[in-house]
């Protein structure tokens, strides 16, 4: 994942415009899909790989949640809010791949037997930040586990508020306050774990 | 959540660069949508020419049923002399 698009750049529709592209995309229009490609397919590309720590399961669940629109656009209800219902979908796509996937490795296990356990393949992300600070943050995020990684993605890097992070997660707003406080806390105390400015050590914790 | 805005930790959240996805792989995805866009274009045209063709179906089979019970009415009437045949 060598390109990256510039930190903190949010492609955010203000209302009237994403109600006007609802109402477009109800009616089959390309060109109102062209619009919500364009400012959304980084953005759940980089949802799914933060998630999946993989580019090409991303590539693909991507392209499935971009599918899933096309084939629903005619039943999109008037007032829907675009990138939470996008990241919903690529949510709930990314849980059943994770499903389908525990289920193949637990076949395989069956079949072969057990093995050790690999180290966590190293993320896209951490393989590409820009630099150490931001790669140490990057390290810290891949290593939560996966309830605390989503929140922090989607409220703190992909700028959902946290209202529109607890229907993409489908709990209430109180649970998604806990969860977001609880998963900060953890990337704080990952953080802190990740030493600064020894490349040996970081190079072992990202391999 | 104002904290939350305000936090250090989050800030630098935010300043994360996002992925750009591979430009032949954006593309290929556009394509596909707009092939399934324009399917469900012709689809939804189709479904609505059948309407429409089938409306103007049955409009002909009534006007047709109409006149032939006109003229079986007319026949009827005549036969009784309830009518002039016109001759």
């Amino acid at each position: 994942m060598s390109r990256l698009r510039p930190a903190g750049v949010l492609t955010l529709v203000d209302r009237d415009t994403e109600l006007a592209l609802v109402e477009r995309l109800r009616r089959g229009d390309t060109g109102a899909f062209d619009v919500v490609y364009d400012k959304y397919h980084a953005r759940v590309f980089s949802f799914l790989a933060r998630l999946s720590r993989r580019r090409d399961v991303a590539e693909d669940l991507a392209e499935e949640t971009w599918l899933r629109l096309v084939s629903r656009c005619g039943h999109l209800r008037a007032d829907t809010r675009l990138a939470p219902w996008l990241f919903t979908v690529a949510r709930n796509l990314y849980a059943s791949y994770c499903r389908a996937r525990l289920l193949e490795d637990s076949h395989a296990a069956n079949l072969i037997g057990l093995w050790p356990a690999g180290a966590r393949p190293r993320s896209p992300f951490e393989e590409t930040a820009a630099n150490e600070a931001d790669r140490r943050l990057e390290v810290a995020l891949a290593e939560l586990p996966a309830t605390s990684r989503e929140v922090l993605i989607l409220v703190g890097i992909e700028g959902l508020t946290p209202a529109e992070a607890a229907v993409v997660c489908g709990v209430g707003p109180e649970a998604m306050r806990q969860r977001l406080s609880r998963a900060r806390a953890q990337l704080a105390r990952r953080l802190d774990a990740i030493p600064a400015n020894r490349p040996k050590q970081l190079q072992e914790a990202l391999s | 959540m104002t904290e939350w805005s305000d936090d250090p930790l989050s800030v630098r959240l935010a300043r994360l660069p996002g992925a750009v996805p591979d430009e032949n792989h954006r593309a290929r995805v556009r394509a596909r949508c707009h092939a399934a866009l324009e399917r469900r274009r012709a689809r939804a045209a189709a479904t609505k020419a059948a309407a429409r063709s089938g409306w103007h179906a049955e409009l002909t089979a009534a006007a047709l049923v109409a006149i032939y019970v006109l003229a079986v009415l007319g026949d009827a009437l005549s036969a009784y002399g309830l009518i002039g045949t016109g001759g």
